[in-house]
């Protein structure tokens, strides 16, 4: 068997140029490669690193500090304050450049908010021997306040500022409106030692305190349509006496409700109606109450007292049906006494300026104290929040100081965010999310609580539908089905992983939903009769003569599983009715809402778990199968040559030496549940709720960014906190990308040998 | 060297084997093969295979790669059901009962007749697991029993000794020759009647390969052996009785001694002299 034929050495040079030329090209040719594949992975790792420290920068200014600094930078602005008299009132205008200053002398200043240069001075014409006996503002946000005369008049005025564009450059030009006109109302006989003024668009109340009798005057507006006239409907009556003389009193926007405060640390509530009477007398401190004004929206009262203690009250309906003035919370505060207490105009948010000169900036929503810092040594007389809560005017003395304040994202802190809050209307403290309302004065409420709930428990019901069909098929796929039959199933799973998850979304939302909730019974007696048929069938087909199971090629049995499951669903489907109209009325869902007390919403846990759980198992399925596929034949050999079943070898040696790959294809089909975006949007409803119900929807982190993003203020605390949504999101996946992997690693070096 | 080396490489006479003058007329017979044809798809891999294998005794495949030796030793326990397209006509018997017939339980077969691969395959366990895994899974859970089985079957693996302070450890842990122990002590666990190593000592070194060698002198009191290897000096150190195997065909089979000194056909003549293979 040798080669007989003369066999010469064929010659071969491998130093021609041409060869050197060739070497050459061929190093470069890898060192690119390599290079070439090293530049695509550190990238990827970059563009992961560089998506984490976005989201950290858009989220990072939430955390940020107040701050407050002398307006223009290091300079102290500060200059005489305009104008003679006592300070009824200080207000700054939007822009920060006009200040307004009204005495008890009536004089009314606006003047320049960093020069202290009057722009324009009014003063009140009065009758001779007239004074202003009392003063009360409507709310900082309406910029409109009413002075009580010693002649049982009132007179309500508003601070207001037009801008014009003379030579294309803005200017600012402040007036007085008078909106219950010039002449002052005559709301009690005697001088009015106490006043209260609120409006709901055009029904006025104004409440005075005159020789120890409380007078409520109405007045309602309304324009005559055919004239335009405004005609003014005016209504008087004597509201119920409280007893102790108030030190001031206060009226809520809707006028359902006066508050007086008295000495001694209580609070008289009234409430207004058609009976009037005290409902409620609280005591709200243990000292003296210092300052109490009401905040945004009128639904809160924010209380200081001579201790310094800050507390936030506000209606909560008792098992009476009785609205009770109930504390909510207190501040954190230092334990001079709270002198000056101003709101801000567009958030929940409060200032207060103490005894010992110390300013403080609270927001009632997050609970928290934004900034303490001394600003002066003893008490202010008043202070001024611009509407946009940028600029402080402070008058100390004869000397007026001007500040900025760097104060963005207030209504944020740990608490807001994952613990219970008590907002503002609400019986007791909850999770709620709900970002934005049509109102001005509306309370944001941010906490992350539903929407993580949300989506824990999309991926909850996705997992449970996914992890038995997945993990079972792949068992399946790769331990039993012959190779012919696995080489085109398993494409066939993997491609389902590239249909559109906005396809999914579509058909779970507009199909799936509304066919559940006609055939909710038939989902049901389907889910228990595809198991009982499949098996049942497998035991007929395992005792069916030889002749009949020789007909199919071994192993592509499971095919004849196809027609089964099908008829199965059909029979299901036609048993669903009858068992309705015997068992639940007719109507599943009605009789669950009706009958068991369980809500049942369209769009809901299960659709979701149907859906999404579709878009999972391709995932699942795929790696599980490569995990059991991998394991060495030689150890299932082994297994079965020592005399076991194929069914011992499975659960004793294939598995456990495949459990990393299928604990990692776990942990990568929770994160895809956990991220996934469209199904959720489309199939949940959306509703920011947290309830375990599979009958009811929910919002998932994904979906909420999705759905606020395009409409969130860029910038805004909002806009942030989606963000801090996208990190939060961001993270959970990585962390458990993470973990699957680090565990992966571990045992396969455990199993590394094999 | 001495001159009859040049014709037989393998020199039968220095080997100090223990018995000789062995006749297969005498002995037990444990498995009957007859007119055994295997095909995978539309290729016959064996060609009507007929022999018996003598109880308590050795006995060797040899022949080159390809020729079904392989394919006829996983005959014995079926191991080659596993195999897609493969297709068995005639009977193997084993104590006089075909083993292909339909009622035969495989598993149990697979306990009977059990099989040592080529390459270790010790499971991702610990090396007390892997003994008791053929325990366990007919069923035995006596801690006891478990625990005098593994001693037992460890000692005749002659593996005791190494692993008594780390049974507990796993068994990937282990050196190649014995992880293949192992695998001989976890096969002899469950007391098979019939042993089949398929070129149990291919993937070790030389000292492994020895032990091995030694274990299977050894176990051939309580079990009947058959052994496929490459190494035609191995068959002729261990075996008391040689198959030599050609093309799917069994060629000569017969006393080791004689084969190895007396071969009767040209073709195994030419095998054991190194002509071919």
């Amino acid at each position: 068997m040798s080669i007989e034929q003369t066999n010469t050495v064929p010659e071969l040079d491998f130093n021609t140029p041409a060869q050197r030329r060739l070497r050459q090209a061929r190093m470069l040719k890898d060192k690119l490669a390599a290079s070439g594949i090293a530049i695509g992975g550190i990238s990827v790792i970059l563009a992961v690193v560089m998506i984490f420290f976005y989201l950290l920068y858009e989220v990072a200014p939430l955390f940020r500090s107040a701050s407050i600094e002398p307006w223009g930078g290091q300079q102290e602005v500060s200059y005489a304050v305009p104008g003679q008299g006592r300070t009824l009132y200080l207000a700054v205008e939007e822009q920060a450049e006009i200040g307004f200053r009204a005495t008890d002398r009536g004089q009314l200043v606006f003047f320049d908010s960093t020069s202290g240069q009057v722009l324009k001075e009014e003063t009140l014409s009065l009758p001779e021997g007239v004074t202003i006996s009392s003063f009360t503002l409507l709310s900082e946000a309406s910029q409109t306040f009413a002075l009580g005369l010693s002649d049982g008049g009132v007179k309500v005025i508003k601070h207001n500022y037009k801008a014009t564009y003379p030579n294309g450059k803005r200017v600012l030009i402040p007036e007085l409106v008078y909106p219950l006109g010039e002449d002052a109302l005559q709301v009690a006989d005697g001088p009015i030692e106490q006043l209260a003024v609120n409006r709901d668009s055009d029904e006025w109340s104004l409440i005075a305190l005159s020789q120890g009798q409380l007078v409520e005057l109405a007045l309602s507006m309304s324009e005559n349509f055919l004239t335009g006239e405004v005609e003014i409907e005016q209504s008087s009556r004597t509201l119920p006496n409280i007893g102790v003389k108030p030190n001031k009193l206060l009226l809520t926007p809707d006028r359902r409700w006066l508050m007086a405060s008295l000495p001694q640390g209580k609070v008289a509530v009234m409430a207004l109606g058609r009976n009037p009477e005290v409902t409620q007398l609280v005591e709200v401190s243990k000292t003296e109450i210092t300052s109490i004004e009401l905040l945004l929206g009128g639904n809160s009262l924010i209380i200081g007292d001579a201790k310094g203690k800050l507390s936030q009250w506000f209606f909560v309906r008792d098992e009476a049906n009785q609205f009770q003035l109930t504390h909510i919370r207190s501040f954190e505060h230092n334990s001079s006494p709270v002198i000056n207490l101003t709101t801000e105009q567009r958030r929940k948010g409060i200032v207060t300026l103490a005894a010992d000169g110390t300013l403080n900036l609270y927001s009632s929503t997050a609970n928290r104290q934004a900034l303490s810092e001394p600003l002066f040594s003893g008490a202010a007389d008043a202070i001024a929040l611009a509407p946009r809560a940028d600029a402080l005017l402070v008058q100390h003395g004869d000397r007026l100081s001007f500040w900025h304040v760097d104060n963005e994202h207030p209504e944020i802190s740990w608490s807001a965010y994952w613990e219970k809050v008590w907002y503002e209307g609400y019986e007791e403290p909850e999770y709620v999310w709900q970002s934005s309302a049509s109102n001005n004065d509306f309370e944001p409420k941010y906490s992350l609580m539903p929407l993580a709930f949300g989506t824990l428990k999309a991926a909850f019901y996705a997992m449970l539908l996914a992890t038995p069909l997945a993990i079972c098929g792949a068992i399946y796929t790769a331990y039993f089905m012959v190779p012919a039959m696995r080489r085109k199933v398993k494409p066939f799973i993997e491609l389902m992983e590239a249909l559109p998850t906005v396809i999914l979304g579509f058909l779970a939302g507009l199909w799936l939903a509304p066919f559940m909730e006609a055939n909710l019974a038939g989902i049901f007696v389907c889910l228990l009769i595809i198991p009982v048929a499949i098996v049942l069938f497998g035991f007929a087909w395992n005792n069916m003569p030889n002749k009949i199971r020789f007909l199919l090629p071994e192993g592509w049995d499971a095919a004849l599983l196809i027609p089964v499951v099908i008829l199965a669903t059909w029979v299901g489907l036609g048993l669903a009715s009858p068992i309705e109209d015997a068992l639940f009325g007719g109507h599943m869902p009605t009789w669950l809402s009706n009958e068991v007390g369980i809500p049942y919403d369209q769009r809901n846990a299960l659709v979701v778990g149907i859906a999404m759980g579709f878009a999972v198992i391709p995932t699942i399925f795929s790696i599980t199968e490569d995990a059991i596929f991998a394991v060495p034949k030689h150890l299932s050999y082994g297994s079965l040559a020592l005399g076991a079943t194929s069914w011992q070898t499975l659960t004793r040696v294939v598995l456990p030496t495949a459990s990393p790959g299928i604990f990692s294809a776990l942990m990568i089909g929770m994160g895809r549940a956990v991220g996934e975006t469209m199904i959720v949007l489309m199939a949940t409803g959306n509703t920011p709720i947290m309830d375990v119900n599979i009958f009811e929807g929910m919002r998932t982190l994904a979906a909420n960014i999705a759905v606020e993003m395009p409409e969130s203020e860029v910038g805004s605390t909002h806009y942030r906190t989606l963000f801090l949504a996208a990190f939060v999101l961001f993270l959970f996946t990585f962390v458990v990308n993470t973990l699957a992997e680090a565990i992966r690693q571990h045992l396969r070096k455990k199993y590394g040998s094999l | 060297m001495t001159s009859e080396a040049k014709t037989h490489a393998i020199d039968i006479a220095s080997m100090q084997r223990g018995e000789s003058n062995l006749n297969l007329a005498d002995e037990q017979i444990t498995l009957q093969v007859q007119d055994l044809r295997l095909s995978y798809g539309d290729k016959e891999a064996l060609h009507g295979i007929n022999m018996d294998i003598p109880k308590n005794r050795v006995t060797a495949f040899i022949g080159p790669s390809g020729c079904g030796k392989s394919t006829l030793l996983r005959c014995f326990n079926r191991m080659n059901d596993l195999v897609d397209s493969c297709n068995i006509t005639g009977k193997i018997l084993l104590d006089g009962d075909n083993i292909y017939d339909r009622t035969v339980n495989v598993a149990d077969l697979r306990r009977r007749v059990g099989m040592v691969f080529q390459k270790p395959n010790p499971f991702p366990k610990s090396i007390y697991e892997n003994v008791a895994y053929g325990l366990r899974i007919q069923g035995i859970n006596k801690k006891r029993v478990i625990d005098e089985t593994v001693e037992w079957a460890l000692r005749s693996a002659a593996l005791w000794d190494e692993v008594k302070d780390r049974l507990h450890e796993s068994a990937l842990g282990m050196s190649g020759g014995q992880q293949q122990r192992l695998v001989i002590a976890r096969t002899v666990a469950v007391k098979p009647e019939v042993l089949l190593l398929d070129e149990p000592a291919s993937a070790l070194d030389p000292i492994s390969t020895l032990k091995i060698e030694e274990l299977i002198h050894e176990l051939k009191d309580n079990f009947t052996i058959v052994i496929v290897t490459h190494n035609m000096q191995q068959a002729a150190r261990v075996s008391d009785y040689t198959a030599f195997m050609y093309m799917g065909d069994l060629i000569e089979f017969g006393a080791t001694d004689a084969l190895f000194t007396k071969p009767e056909k040209k073709q195994t003549e030419d095998y054991i002299t190194g002509r071919y293979g």
